[in-house]
């Protein structure tokens, strides 16, 4: 009997030692930013019934052209759980044009608070680092509607959508 | 609503070359196309007629970009305007005089279980036989778990207003759900696939995974008056999750230049964070068999694409509601569609957003501005309805009305009472020019939940000439929902005037969604006059 007893609580402390191990396995780098882009939106698809999809968005771009992008979409309520569609890499095309763009529209000067006219109710927040040690940080959303940004910060943030899409083929 | 018929348009055709034999400074008339087999009806002389007295002004606005044609009323005064048929041989259903509500009859449609809401309609003659089909969306309960409520088009054909062919409009392989019907047709013997209904609407994928693709817009179309249905063109299909096709709008051309032509505009609504919807619009040469590749009108925070053609020339007009500027808007092609004006405002007002959709403070039924639009050729004039909050701070919906004539966009008048809500109107014009609007009404109940259908004839500068509430029994759209929150009963009706050789006469057709248990509702059509 006492036996028994044990043999449960060994194995849960062999999960443990190994679910530390696992823990443990990360790779730190340092790299210089270019951007971070985090974004949520609610869109209204009218489709019979109520039916609401929801989009979440997270990318960071760095100056040496790598990118991380996680994103999440499901309508809401959600009848299965929520999956995050991971992509991580470069796209020297994509990079070139980005960095482009974002200089092309002052990105260092511009300023948010506005509607980006993106539809549905979304957030969205845009972090620019400079090389040294500026940064500018763009908030638009429907919140701020009836204040609709300049063209330039409508580019600015296209720019980053099709930026994004390069990363996400369609499917 | 359709032209005048030949007769009618050749006797028009003479009075108008004797009045620009007799006016040499008048605009001269369009050239119909060389594979027209009947001429349009043509720019006319100007309204030099001494007004009648017993009819009324003549129209300051009878011409529009330099076309001019015959009013109604000088239509009527000089005989052309057709006469009403006496009445005919009794036949099963409505009674003919005009009830006390203002109707003539309201009949059912549908008459099954299930829920049947959005309905749309069309009437054409073929042969000395007038077909009336309403389509609308059905909710079935058929589907496997999770999925088991799909929506579906059904449609429903009558000749006589008494026996119905109904059934499923046929869904192509890949697909599960359809959705979104709205219905024109090419109501002449001429142009292109002559006397051809057409319904378009959206066809997509259960709701599995982070979205909903496939997704399409369709096109079917039927060639015996409604009565059988094509498989559908998928006019536009898209397999790529951030995307859904959305509430697609059609127009079939009655231009002499290209009679038959098929316009369809639908969004491309964009998912993804950033990025805002498409307004798209597509064309088909040959009957609604192929379309051509997609042309973008315009982006941004918009939707309900309603797409126009004039008989007067080579027009074709985009509207949609812009919620972020809180306007109706409009742009303007030709027929290549690949040039589009900058968007003109019609009307801005508080409309109902994605953000404010559901009435009632936010719990109740689903009710989004989205326009609804015709180019009255009687008038000449692009006109609009939708409903929209009385001001920014109420959560109460008037119905509205605005016109682009010959002087530009009118002022927009609220066209229902202010008593609770009104909301979601179909309309459409007859032989006078002269509007009737159909809408849900809520003003009947003290608790704003409870809704009849309700109608207002207008002029075309949206003044309101009569109105009246239908005695019907009350929907309660929160039938539609168990338990009540957020209900779906569609996100419009619609309504069509045809000239009728039967004991009702000329009148207009609105068909609208009646409410009547939790799991019950049908389509209902209104004859009126």
């Amino acid at each position: 009997m006492k036996t028994s007893l044990h043999r449960p609580i060994l194995g849960v402390v062999a999960l443990m030692l190994v679910a530390n191990t696992a823990a443990a396995q990360v790779t730190a780098r340092t790299r210089a930013p270019l951007l971070e882009f985090h974004g949520v939106k609610r869109t209204t698809v009218l489709a019979p019934g109520s039916t609401i999809f929801y989009a979440s968005e997270a990318l960071l771009v760095y100056r040496d052209g790598w990118a991380f992008d996680s994103s999440v979409m499901s309508p809401l309520p959600a009848s299965e759980p929520f999956v995050a569609h991971i992509v991580e890499g470069t796209s020297p095309a994509a990079f070139q044009a980005l960095g482009e763009a974002l200089a092309a529209n002052h990105v260092g000067i511009q300023s948010g608070n506005c509607d980006i006219e993106a539809g549905g109710s979304y957030e969205i927040e845009l972090t620019w680092y400079s090389r040294l040690n500026r940064s500018n940080v763009l908030k638009v959303g429907d919140a701020f509607r009836p204040v609709i940004c300049s063209d330039a910060v409508k580019n600015i943030f296209r720019a980053v959508a099709d930026y994004s899409a390069t990363l996400r083929p369609p499917g | 609503m359709r032209l005048p018929p030949l007769p009618f348009r050749i006797a028009l055709l003479l009075v108008l070359a004797l009045g620009w034999i007799q006016q040499s400074d008048a605009a001269p008339p369009l050239v119909p196309s060389p594979n027209a087999k009947f001429a349009p009806v043509p720019a006319g002389p100007p309204d030099r007629f001494q007004p009648d007295p017993n009819i009324g002004p003549a129209d300051p606005t009878d011409s529009l970009s330099g076309v001019a044609f015959l009013s109604s009323a000088k239509a009527r005064r000089l005989g052309l305007r057709p006469d009403k048929l006496p009445p005919g041989p009794g036949i099963p259903g409505p009674q003919p005089q005009t009830l006390s509500d203002g109707s003539q009859y309201t009949l059912q449609v549908t008459n099954d279980a299930q829920q049947d809401t959005e309905p749309t309609d069309r009437t054409l003659t073929i042969g000395s036989t007038t077909y009336t089909t309403v389509a609308s969306i059905k909710y079935l309960f058929t589907g496997p778990a999770p999925n088991q409520n799909r929506f579906r088009n059904y449609f429903a054909t009558t000749t006589d207003f008494s026996t119905w062919t109904r059934g499923e409009l046929p869904m192509p392989t890949g697909y599960t759900q359809s959705g979104d019907p709205l219905m024109d047709e090419n109501s002449y013997t001429t142009g292109i696939a002559p006397l051809r209904k057409y319904v378009t609407g959206i066809i997509f994928q259960d709701y599995t995974g982070p979205t909903v693709v496939p997704n399409a817009i369709g096109v079917w179309h039927s060639d015996d008056g409604g009565m059988t249905w094509s498989q559908p063109t998928l006019a536009a299909v898209n397999t790529d999750q951030n995307f859904f096709l959305d509430k697609p709008a059609i127009n079939v051309s009655q231009w002499s230049g290209n009679n038959g032509t098929v316009f369809i505009a639908y969004m491309l609504v964009d998912l993804r964070p950033s990025n805002p919807s498409q307004l798209l619009v597509a064309r088909s040469t040959d009957g609604g068999v192929t379309f051509s590749q997609p042309v973008l009108v315009t982006s941004g925070n918009i939707e309900g694409p309603q797409i126009l053609t004039s008989p007067y020339g080579d027009k074709v007009y985009v509207l949609w509601a812009d919620y972020t500027l809180n306007a109706i808007r409009m742009s303007t092609s030709t027929s290549s569609l690949l040039v589009w004006t900058a968007g003109e405002t019609a009307a801005t007002g508080s409309l109902v957003t994605p953000s404010t959709q559901y009435l009632n403070g936010g719990s109740g039924v689903r009710a989004l501005t989205l326009p609804m639009a015709r180019y009255n050729w009687v008038k000449n004039c692009v006109s609009v309805v939708w409903h929209e909050f009385e001001s920014s701070s109420s959560n109460q919906t008037d119905i509205f009305y605005v016109a682009k004539t010959a002087s530009g966009w009118q002022t927009k008048k609220r066209i229902s009472p202010t008593t609770n809500d009104q909301f979601m109107p179909g309309f459409d014009f007859d032989s006078l020019g002269r509007f009737m609007v159909t809408f849900y009404d809520r003003s009947q109940d003290p608790n704003n939940l409870l809704y009849r259908e309700s109608w207002a004839r207008t002029d075309y500068f949206g003044n309101v000439l009569s109105s009246g509430v239908l005695a019907v029994p009350d929907s309660n759209p929160c039938y539609a929902a168990n338990p009540c929150q957020k209900p779906f009963i569609g996100d419009y009706q619609d309504s069509w005037w045809w000239n009728f050789s039967d004991q009702y006469g000329n009148r207009f057709n609105a068909v609208w969604t009646q409410q009547t248990s939790n799991t019950t509702g049908n389509i209902y059509v209104t004859g009126i006059q």
